[in-house]
């Protein structure tokens, strides 16, 4: 079943279609709160996400994508938590990457990816807001190009602009601090 | 109008998928001939990579406890927007009657209704004293003619009583 379907029952008061949701989304959910503010930010934010989708389900509209209808309200809610603390919580802070639970087995595996973690968060410290605003939704909310431009009210080269300067940014500064 | 794409953005769309399908074709062809492209694509694949390996896996309690907490919230088909939409409506209803069955039983008292009120108590007032006035008039009138007629009805018995007395006394 696609996530359309899945939010279309949800809409209807379905539970469980609901709680599928989550699960497919909750990876990409937190990784794209988490690389934008603290871990315990995320996790709040996260579990509001959830409230979220669930009481704005009315809002959803089946000819659109559930990816670019639940991530424009993750940002929402980053926002909305960012303006209520009156500061920018923005960016992970030293060490969050250490706490994160890890999916993979094994040790040598699992340091390695909260080395990765570790490495990407500082990279994402030097793009704009505009290009982090860019990378995050597309690569953990799978929005198009034509989604995140509508999303920062921008024209869809602009939104191309921002992606091709935040890759060679990452790339460059990742492995500049490999080599 | 089909918006124009520059060369340099069509590695992009072609990746995300979004590169109608009738171009879809020729760039592929394009990638042969195009370190630049290839370079462009090279890096988004490097990207994703980059971003699934670095993704986070909630713990399994923050899930359940963020279905417990939606799941615990007002369901999709009765959210807070329409509980504010049909109790704003309920409330104005029920005030719209509230004021009604007020004005109903308080007469209005604004500034012109009140000074329309006084001049119609006023008018009332004069045709009540004119009314008083003529029957005062009549009044006295009653008694003048009253007391003429006691006066009338004596002489008639002082005429009456000289009638009846035997002539020559």
């Amino acid at each position: 079943m696609t996530d359309e379907q899945l939010a279309c029952r949800a809409k209807g008061g379905d539970h469980e279609a609901f709680e599928e949701l989550v699960r497919r989304y909750q990876g990409r959910l937190l990784s794209f709160l988490h690389y934008r503010t603290s871990r315990s930010v995320a996790e709040d934010v996260f579990q509001d996400v959830c409230v979220k989708w669930w009481t704005h389900m009315n809002s959803y509209e089946p000819t659109g994508r559930f990816a670019a209808w639940a991530f424009t309200i993750a940002r929402h809610a980053l926002i909305d938590f960012a303006e209520k603390e009156s500061r920018r919580t923005f960016l992970p802070l030293d060490g969050a990457a250490d706490t994160v639970a890890d999916s993979e087995p094994g040790p040598s595996r699992a340091a390695e990816s909260a080395e990765t973690r570790e490495r990407l968060a500082r990279a994402l410290l030097e793009l704009s807001d505009e290009q982090r605003e860019g990378f995050l939704p597309r690569e953990y909310g799978g929005l198009s190009f034509k989604e995140i431009a509508a999303a920062q009210g921008c024209p869809l080269n602009t939104a191309l602009a921002r992606m091709r300067y935040a890759l060679l940014k990452l790339r460059g500064r990742l492995e500049a601090c490999h080599g | 109008m089909a918006e124009t794409i520059a060369h340099e953005d069509r590695p992009y769309l072609y990746h995300s998928g979004e590169l109608p399908p009738e171009d879809r074709a020729g760039f592929e062809g394009h990638l042969n001939d195009c370190a630049e492209c290839r370079t462009a694509i090279e890096n988004l694949r490097w990207a994703a990579g980059l971003a699934q390996a670095a993704a986070i896996a909630p713990e399994p309690a923050l899930t359940r406890g963020a279905l417990r907490r939606a799941l615990g919230a007002p369901t999709p088909s009765w959210n807070w927007s329409d509980w504010a939409r049909t109790s704003g409506m309920g409330f104005g209803l029920a005030f719209a009657a509230g004021l009604f069955l007020f004005r109903a039983s308080h007469p209005p008292t604004d500034a012109l209704s009140w000074r329309s009120e006084l001049s119609t108590e006023i008018s009332e007032l004069d045709g009540r004293l004119e009314r008083l006035d003529t029957d005062l008039t009549l009044e006295a009138w009653n008694t003048e003619f009253d007391e003429g007629l006691d006066e009338l009805s004596r002489s008639r018995q002082d005429l009456q009583s000289q009638l009846a007395k035997p002539e020559g006394v």
